[in-house]
């Protein structure tokens, strides 16, 4: 694929995008994105010459009528295929036990991953073995074998980050084994691709890739990203949200981890862009109608002002 | 043999399919049953014990229909005509029941145990 | 063959009755078979009619589903998008799957083949002609409660595989989910139905001399498809019921805390739904294969080998299920055996493609209006095989699966697969069904706006897949590559169903004013181009010999012979609906079918079963009892109307040959549409069988905490009366055979107390367990396997006693033995399920303990 013809060129750039399977960052993803373009080429070859065959016949003057359509059958209707699939069944099975979690040398990191209505939540152990628990946002380091322990609190739900590697499905009751590897530092969109109920379109989340020596400081980071308890929104927090949500990397809620909030690109599972305590703030107060069905209460009870401390206090959590 | 030259050709090819279908479902639950149990250590000549469940299953059933095809084969007249009917169905039938049962197995060799 | 061939046209025998003229026995003829005006129209039970009425039906549900379907596209139009709230956008995808797949595709072809099958085979009517009539009304009735649901509000909306634990009561509280599972399991019992009455009249209602190799193509295809809707449908039903079940009851069949598996509902719902994706395609195919030869002015290339591709598409397509799970996690070697399946099953519909080409290149093709849309199909199809190929591949499907490129995919082979050779079908046949011909500049602008809005919509959505959208989602995010992909596919959608709009104005305009069609406009050579246009009610007034694969090539003249009552049973009798029965192999007459008349039967037998579903719905369970009694005492009273009180004697049928009428003949039809029945029960107890062996492999939370305790004295008691009925069946049936009416009738009766017996003992046997069915889904599978068997011992009671009665009132002989001879079936049938059954309610304990 280094060199292209200036066709494949422009038709890569139509190609690329942040959930593109097509714009390949990590083994998996790349040899699927390979055998897509294999499969393009000669399907569409097939694809072009059963209907030439078909426009052919129906020119009046030619000269078919001395085909032997035993042969012409067998032929193109058993053999040809036959081949054909042989061919791909064959690399199909070696590119699928390719990206299989297969125990190798070097050893791969252990991270997990729960999807539930409509967020995901990960955790992961630092070098001392310590959890750090984020939502929405998975941390990994780039060049290195991830597994990714899957599992689901609820309905199935399944991670997908396309430019990575293929889909596994989130089932309650089963624990899936996911192996990633990202090529290059950088952010990577991912979704939730079985249908899960209401907010099913609005179960996005992010893998943010470390360059691999900056990796445990980036956890560390994130451990350390709690909110200010002396801010006068502690109080509030703790009163009406602490009973769901943990503001605590180290520890774990029924709810979306809040540590490190104000460093996230978005807020609520992809349905808004974090632009600071004004999106979070905007969450607080209509979260209802940005995402009608979320587990989240109501939050009328509160009033404005304790809304606004709950955002500054959130947003020094970073 | 004489049993089998009196079915129609339309039933041998069911028969031949169904064996297929015996191949096919039998690898499926000896894969499950094995992952389940742990069937799939290495046990004898390298191979698991999962391994050679599956071989021998899909070896059984190759050699059945391996069997019948021979028996089939002699004397099949192979055309689209009404007397053809029957020989088409039953030879071609054990012979892409078997073709079938070979391609499906294909797996057994490329593919890892319970990953 | 020769000895009971006669020459078709050949003055071999006299014609029966020289002196009748042809408008005198078209008078008589359809004084028997016409269905009565007005209200009697309600009773109607003639296949012309229902088939009609089934195809009619479809197409309104494919315009709703169309309706669905554009409400979509105008929601996913523009990014961000909201035109409907997420909760209503989910119904709306659900229904327009579920009316598409259950209440449009399935359907359509019922009715296609009841329509079709008699006219083309040369017989009157189908074996079951009142079963059509209510499966016709459980279907219309079941339609009709599922969009009843839609327009209150409370549509299912949890796609239409219904996946749990989403579809469970936790977390779908409402009714939305039990609209789906009972309305669509209402609508199965006609599709079951359908499957016994088009596989029992293929096998046993043809014209004299039409064997099994020379039969119409469509009718191989037909046959397949029938067969594997009989293996295919039952896993969804038992699906359904478990899963009704479970949200009724608590029965945690899928439930993983409680020794459940959401799991085990996937592979039920594929089970069914990968077969059925070759049941809907398979008659289209069929389609195919009889209008492309006409056009191509070349007889089909290749016969032999297709029918051969039949019966392996239809084995193959069963191992494919798990392809539709490849992201669920199963080991990768058990996905290469249905990835290997998969792209298998690509031969067999290759060598279908490349005869239909071998036909278009041997022959002077015209490209009339059916070719036109026969070639978009080769375009649109074959993308869609392609593509199918590419899906079988694991690592792609690990890509793609539940993204858009799967929605590209599945339409390109449903649209392309079914709908396109449909419209082409709709074209060639119309004349027959309404005597006029096409109008074609209408025809053809359809065909163009289709054709081109289906590509715009569809070959986009490819893209809109591997660029990572994701199906089901109500809205999408702008900037992403995906906006003009979207917008585009909304163009081409509204196109598309513009052009559908207009293809059913040109369906309406034909009936109206197309020009009178003459007998055979298209030069074919199928039997259902016999008849005069539009076919009387009785088909054909004297019923066709059939000496080779293309009737009307080797005697051009056969309508006229057939109308002028040269040929079998052209004399009406005793006023009987008579048509002729065959050998299955050979299609040598072996009995004259005699058909019942129309009748509000069906009609009220169906409001019963509707009765009993809504009374589900609404959970009133006693109400659903009264329901279940009435269904059961009124078709006590159907089947009670029929058969003879005298043994009947061989009866001329023309040709100088004669027959039995069908009481007193061995292999008539009513056997064969119990033994199909049971194949179809067999399937459900055997997705039984397999889903308890799932759950003990692969559940988590197994082994239960409390299993079932040894009951030797139950078991020996349900033993005793499972074996005991079926024994004094086979007695019964041996006194019979002697003579010896009392003996037989006692011998029978004896049956009820056994059957009831047996069903008694194996319906307390899992309350012996000390942990109730809800705790764990061991006790919950136990329980529902022993109910399934009491009930079926139940049933066999039931008819034993309906078998003594029938003895007593003169109704059975040594040679009317079919009521006996059914009631054992039943007995054996049950008996077997039962020491299954037995042997895993008693010895798993034993076999699952370590």
């Amino acid at each position: 694929m280094r060199r292209l013809a200036p066709g494949a060129a422009l038709a890569l750039a139509g190609c690329s995008g942040p959930l593109s399977t097509l714009d390949p960052a990590g083994p998996g993803a790349a040899s699927v994105a390979a055998l897509w373009w294999v499969m393009f080429f000669a399907a569409s070859a097939i694809l072009l010459g059963v209907c030439a065959v078909a426009l052919y016949a129906l020119r009046r003057e030619r000269r078919g009528r001395g085909l032997d359509a035993g042969r012409f059958v067998a032929g193109w209707g058993v053999a040809f295929p036959v081949t054909v699939l042989a061919v791909l069944l064959v690399i199909a099975l070696r590119t699928g036990e390719g990206m299989l979690p297969k125990p190798g040398p070097e050893g791969a990191l252990r991270v997990e991953a729960r999807g539930q209505q409509w967020w995901w939540g990960f955790t992961q152990h630092d070098a001392a073995g310590g959890p750090v628990h984020t939502a929405g946002e998975l941390h990994i380091p780039a060049g290195r074998a991830v597994d990714v322990h899957i599992t689901a609190a609820d309905v199935i739900h399944s991670f997908w980050v396309p430019r990575l590697t293929g889909k596994l499905d989130a089932i309650p009751g089963h624990e899936n084994v996911l192996r990633l590897r990202a090529d290059a530092p950088g952010v990577y969109e991912g979704q939730c691709a079985e249908f899960c109920g209401l907010q099913h379109a609005q179960m996005d989340f992010r893998v943010i890739v470390h360059p691999a020596g900056a990796y445990e400081a980036a956890l560390a980071a994130l451990a350390a990203a709690r909110p200010d308890p002396s801010h006068p929104g502690a109080a509030d927090f703790a009163a009406s949200c602490a009973g769901c949500h943990a503001a605590d990397a180290r520890q774990d809620g029924a709810a979306p981890n809040l540590a490190g909030l104000a460093r996230r690109g978005r807020i609520g599972g992809g349905t808004l862009e974090n632009e600071g305590r004004e999106s979070i703030l905007l969450w607080l107060r209509r979260h209802e109608t940005l995402k009608p069905g979320s587990r989240e209460p109501s939050h009328a009870a509160l009033d404005d002002a304790a809304l606004s401390r709950i955002a500054d206090y959130l947003e020094t959590a970073r | 043999m004489t049993g089998l030259d009196r079915l129609p050709g339309v039933v041998v090819a069911t028969l031949a399919f169904i064996l297929w279908s015996l191949a096919f479902g039998l690898l499926y639950v000896a894969v499950s049953l094995g992952c389940a149990w742990g069937w799939d250590r290495p046990a004898w000549m390298g191979l698991s014990l999962q391994r050679w469940v599956l071989l021998g299953v899909w070896a059984v059933h190759l050699a059945v229909l391996g069997a019948l095809l021979a028996r089939s084969w002699r004397g099949t007249r192979w055309g689209d005509a009404e007397a053809s009917f029957r020989p088409v169905l039953a030879t071609g039938g054990l012979g892409l029941a078997l073709a079938a049962t070979v391609w499906c197995g294909l797996p057994v060799l490329l593919a890892s145990d319970c990953l | 063959m020769s000895r009971t061939q006669p020459g078709v046209t050949g003055p071999a025998t006299p014609p029966t009755e020289p002196a009748m003229s042809p408008l005198r026995r078209h008078r008589l003829l359809d004084a028997i078979w016409r269905t009565p005006p007005g209200l009697g129209r309600l009773g109607a039970v003639n296949h012309s009619i229902v088939g009609a009425r089934f195809m009619m039906t479809a197409f309104v549900f494919f315009a709703i589903g169309g309706i669905l379907a554009m409400l979509i596209r105008a929601q996913l139009a523009r990014p961000g998008h909201v035109f409907m709230p997420p909760e209503q956008y989910n119904q709306v995808f659900t229904m327009h799957g579920t009316v598409m797949m259950f209440l449009f595709a399935i359907p359509m072809f019922e009715g296609l083949a009841m329509y079709l099958l008699p006219k083309m085979l040369g017989a009157r009517d189908l074996a079951f002609p009142r079963l059509s009539a209510y499966g016709y009304w459980c279907y219309l009735l079941g339609g009709g409660f599922i969009i009843g649901a839609m327009l209150a509000g409370v549509a299912p909306d949890g796609g239409w595989f219904m996946y749990t634990p989403l579809s469970s009561s936790t977390h779908t509280p409402g009714i939305n989910a039990d609209v789906w599972l009972l309305g669509i399991t209402f609508v199965e019992i006609s599709a079951i139905g359908a499957a016994v009455e088009i596989t029992a009249s293929i096998l046993k209602m043809r014209g004299a001399g039409m064997a099994l190799r020379r039969m119409p193509i469509l009718a191989w295809y037909f046959l397949v498809t029938a067969v594997m809707m009989l293996v295919g449908f039952p896993p969804l039903i038992l699906g359904s019921i478990l899963l009704e079940v479970e949200r009724a009851f608590g029965l945690p069949f899928f439930d993983p805390a409680r020794g459940g598996d959401p799991l085990l509902w996937q592979h039920l719902f594929w089970l069914f739904g990968h077969p059925e994706v070759y049941i809907i395609f398979l008659p289209a195919a069929g389609v195919i294969s009889t209008v492309l030869p006409v056009f191509a002015r070349h007889r089909l290339v290749g016969y032999n080998a297709i029918v051969l591709a039949l019966v392996a598409m239809g084995f193959l397509s069963f191992g494919l299920w798990v392809h539709h799970m490849f992201a669920v996690g199963i080991p990768h070697i058990a996905q290469g055996f249905f990835s290997a399946a998969s792209m298998a099953v690509a031969i067999p519909t290759a060598v279908q493609i490349f005869a239909w080409l071998a036909t278009l290149l041997k022959g002077r093709p015209r490209l009339d209006l059916p070719m036109l849309y026969l070639l978009g199909f080769f375009f649109i199809f074959v993308n869609g095989g392609l593509t199918g190929v590419m899906v079988a591949v694991v690592p792609f499907d690990w890509q793609v699966h539940d993204s858009y490129f799967v929605v590209a995919h599945l339409h390109y082979v449903l649209v392309g697969g079914f709908v396109f050779p449909l419209m082409a079908g709709a074209y060639y046949w119309m004349p027959l069904v309404t005597g006029r011909m096409p109008i074609y500049h209408l025809g053809r602008a359809a065909f163009w706006l289709i054709f081109v809005g289906f590509n715009l919509t569809f070959l986009l959505m490819h893209l809109t897949g591997l660029l990572g959208m994701p199906r089901r989602v109500y809205t999408y995010p702008a900037g992403i590559g995906w906006d003009w992909l979207n917008l585009l596919s909304s163009v081409g959608g509204f196109m598309t169903a513009i052009g559908f709009a207009l293809f059913a104005v040109d369906m309406l305009m034909q009936r109206r004013f197309g020009r009178h069609a003459p007998r055979n406009p298209w030069g074919a050579e199928s039997l259902e181009w016999s008849l005069p246009l539009p076919p009387p009610s009785y088909n054909a007034a004297s019923l066709p010999p059939v000496d080779s694969r293309e009737p009307l090539a080797a005697h051009p003249g056969l309508g006229r012979a057939l109308a002028a009552g040269q040929h079998y049973l052209a004399t009406p009798r005793h006023g009987w609906m008579e048509t002729l029965g065959v050998e299955v192999v050979s299609g040598r007459p072996d009995q004259i079918i005699l058909l019942p008349r129309p009748t509000l039967l069906p009609l009220w037998t169906a409001l019963a079963t509707g009765l009993c579903f809504l009374a589900m719905l609404l959970k009133q369970y006693w109400l659903v009892g009264a329901g279940a009694a009435l269904v059961l005492a009124l078709a006590l009273f159907w089947l009670w109307s029929m058969g003879m009180r005298e043994d009947p004697a061989p009866l001329p049928i023309g040709h100088g040959e004669s027959a039995l009428p069908h009481p007193g003949v061995a292999s008539q039809p009513g056997w064969w549409g119990m033994a199909l029945l049971l194949v179809a029960d067999g399937a459900l107890f055997g997705s039984l069988l397999f889903g308890a062996l799932f759950l003990w492999v692969v559940a988590p939370g197994w082994p239960p905490p409390a299993l079932l305790g040894f009951s030797p004295w139950l078991a020996l008691l349900a033993l005793a009366g499972l074996l005991g009925a079926p024994l004094a069946g086979a007695l019964g049936l041996a006194a019979l055979r002697r003579g010896r009416m009392g003996a037989c009738a006692a011998l029978f009766l004896l049956g009820a107390p056994a059957g009831l017996l047996g069903a008694g003992a194996v319906a307390a046997l899992p309350l012996r367990h000390g942990a109730p069915p809800t705790s764990h889904a061991y006790a919950a599978a136990m329980l529902v396997l022993a109910l399934y068997v009491a009930l079926h011992a139940a049933l066999g009671a039931v008819m034993a006693a309906y078998t003594a009665a029938r003895c007593g009132s003169g109704h059975v002989s040594a040679l009317r033995d079919l009521a006996p001879r059914n009631t054992l079936m039943w007995q054996g049938y049950t008996a077997l399920c039962g020491l299954a059954a037995l042997l895993l309610l008693q010895f798993w304990p034993w076999m699952a303990a370590p």
